[in-house]
């Protein structure tokens, strides 16, 4: 059995497969149709460099730049951009429940970058505190007190929802 | 309630779909290549700046190239030493040594550079336990292969730091050749209040050490008091001998050399109150006559004999710089035209003298080392001085004061380490902040 391409077919062929999920997870830690996207194909562009080494298991290594430059992003855009309580109405998509999306969504915009990215990380992509602490490279305690005021912020902002009790994280595969 | 989990998985059914984007293979490849670009300019910045900064060092600090003759000589001139010369404790035969303050990373401290005899290099010289008030006093035998210098200690009752910050407790000798270091503590109770250290010839050390009357926790006026010692002479390996001279003490001493001390009886006005001590032969010790002198500059005595002990030397008294009286005992004439001399070294021959006087040329603060006639008054000028320098600031081997002459070139002028260190690491910080923020500011 012959193992994954370590060249440009190897990663047009992940790309294809996982791009989706890792739009999913873009999606929730932007907000933004826009950002997703770019956000994404950010982190796929910066894995070039390294993929002769991460080709094997490549996904982490993306997702750790997804989270990161999610937060670094925001921080950069900090600078540039006036902050609003009132966010903007954005289209939503039919069949859904409009308004626990709707208030989820708005809840996660007004956390801090690295408590939304631990949240999505936490509770979204079902990882560990070590797992989480890794992809945004801070300590395992920043992960816990992140978590504790992001879900204190949350349960305020939305609160009917509950979170998912901390367990084993379940293989990515949305 | 709902869990957490399912309404964020719900909410990412929000977002966009999936659609291909072509070229990302190619923008990463871009990407890379800029990155790295970046990155080598900033470390290939980082390394040649390091790179300058160790040649300045390593030039700074590489000592001059000097002909390697092997013999001995004396240099034409004495350059002020850098605090960043480097430490020895053999630096071999020396021709000079002079007081300089030694750099540390903790600050300036008194130290004493040597100058080699055979190359002209500068050090400084490790001298173990050397007493920091009393640097100035180091003495540098005459054929410049030892160092005689005050040793610090401990005082078996209280120390008295009115005289100095570390009590003196003995009398060591560096030997330049080898390194090693003798040494000979003085029991006292509260600290020696050092007095005479002078080279009786090549292999013989003459001291006084005075006994301070009390410590920190005595009377201030037996604070301020010394009980003389006893004049010792001392070949190091062996056990210091007093010289038995009718009670004479350090103060006593006029002159040093050749194996001979010459001591003054100051009770009396006689002009013969002078003895000659013959330290090899005490049946030759004679009573002599030397009209004036009544003052001494420490272990840097005012009155040079000659080698076979019949003749002195020295500068009129009443003020410095003066003109030399030079001669047999009892009838010193004075040299021609040789006003404006403030120290004698030595006698070179029967008729030629090195002194050290103030320079012809230039400003009235700059000295030279020359030799001079004492029958005509004739002067060869043979080592100049950085301005300021003076009889007491260098010391020479007297020995080899009539060695050829050598062109000195300038000592090394190292940096100071913690500046270079300093630029070293704000370099690599430096060098290290401009590649995060270039890795952070590249864009893909």
């Amino acid at each position: 059995m012959s193992g994954p391409d370590r060249g440009q077919p190897g990663f047009e062929e992940f790309v294809a497969a996982r791009r989706q999920a890792l739009l999913r997870t873009a999606y929730l830690l932007t907000g933004s149709h826009e950002d997703a996207e770019d956000l994404v194909q950010v982190a796929l562009v910066k894995a070039v460099p390294h993929w002769s080494r991460i080709a094997d298991h490549p996904e982490p290594y993306v997702r750790k730049i997804l989270a990161r430059e999610s937060v670094s992003r925001w921080r950069r855009r900090r600078w540039r951009e006036l902050t609003t309580d009132e966010l903007p109405d954005r289209a939503t998509t039919p069949g859904l429940d409009h308004g626990d999306r709707l208030a989820l969504r708005d809840a996660l915009a007004l956390l801090a970058p690295r408590q939304r990215a631990v949240i999505v990380l936490r509770y979204f992509d079902d990882l560990t505190e070590r797992q989480a602490a890794e992809a945004l490279g801070i300590g395992v305690g920043t992960v816990k007190s992140q978590t504790r005021d992001a879900l204190a912020r949350l349960r305020q902002l939305v609160p009917d929802v509950d979170e998912t009790p901390d367990s084993t994280p379940t293989p990515l595969t949305r | 309630m709902t869990m957490l989990h399912d309404r964020l998985a719900d909410l990412a059914d929000e977002a966009p779909a999936s659609l291909p984007t072509p070229g990302l293979w190619d923008r990463g490849r871009r990407y890379r290549r800029r990155r790295r670009t970046g990155t080598l300019a900033v470390l290939g910045a980082a390394v040649l700046v390091l790179a300058l900064l160790g040649g300045v060092t390593w030039h700074r600090g590489a000592p001059p190239v000097q002909p390697a003759t092997g013999s001995v000589g004396l240099p034409d001139r004495v350059w002020t030493p850098s605090p960043w010369l480097p430490t020895t404790a053999r630096p071999g035969r020396l021709v000079a040594v002079t007081g300089a303050k030694q750099g540390s990373w903790t600050g300036m401290s008194p130290g004493v550079v040597g100058i080699s005899a055979i190359t002209g290099e500068y050090a400084f010289l490790e001298l173990p336990d050397l007493n920091p008030s009393h640097v100035e006093e180091v003495a540098l035998s005459p054929d410049g292969g030892h160092v005689a210098y005050w040793l610090s200690g401990e005082t078996e009752g209280t120390p008295n730091t009115l005289f100095s910050s570390e009590s003196v407790a003995g009398v060591a000798v560096l030997d330049t050749a080898t390194g090693t270091v003798q040494q000979h503590r003085i029991p006292t109770e509260h600290g020696i209040e050092p007095g005479l250290l002078t080279w009786v010839d090549a292999d013989r050390v003459a001291f006084e050490a005075g006994q301070i009357v009390a410590g920190d926790d005595g009377s201030e006026m037996d604070q301020g008091s010394t009980r003389e010692g006893p004049l010792m002479v001392w070949q190091p390996g062996q056990t210091p001998a007093p010289v038995a001279a009718n009670g004479a003490s350090g103060t006593d001493v006029i002159a040093a050399g050749h194996g001979r001390l010459v001591v003054a009886d100051w009770s009396t006005d006689d002009p013969g109150r002078f003895r000659v001590i013959d330290l090899d032969d005490r049946s030759q010790d004679r009573r002599v006559g030397l009209p004036g002198p009544d003052f001494q500059y420490g272990n840097r005595l005012p009155v040079a004999i000659d080698a076979s002990g019949q003749q002195l030397a020295r500068v009129e008294d009443g003020r410095s710089p003066n003109r030399i009286r030079a001669g047999r005992f009892f009838h010193q004439p004075q040299v021609p035209r040789s006003g404006g001399t403030f120290a004698v070294l030595g006698w070179l021959d029967e008729d030629t003298l090195m002194v050290w006087r103030r320079a012809d040329r230039g400003p009235l603060d700059r000295t030279v080392l020359g030799r001079v006639s004492v029958r005509t008054g004739a002067f060869e000028e043979k080592v100049r001085f950085p301005r300021l320098v003076g009889p007491g600031n260098v010391q020479f081997a007297t020995d080899l004061l009539d060695a050829p002459s050598v062109h000195a070139e300038a000592p090394p002028r190292p940096l100071d380490p913690r500046v270079v260190t300093g630029l070293a690491v704000g370099t690599v910080l430096a060098a290290g902040v401009a590649l995060l923020l270039w890795r952070r500011r590249v864009r893909p």
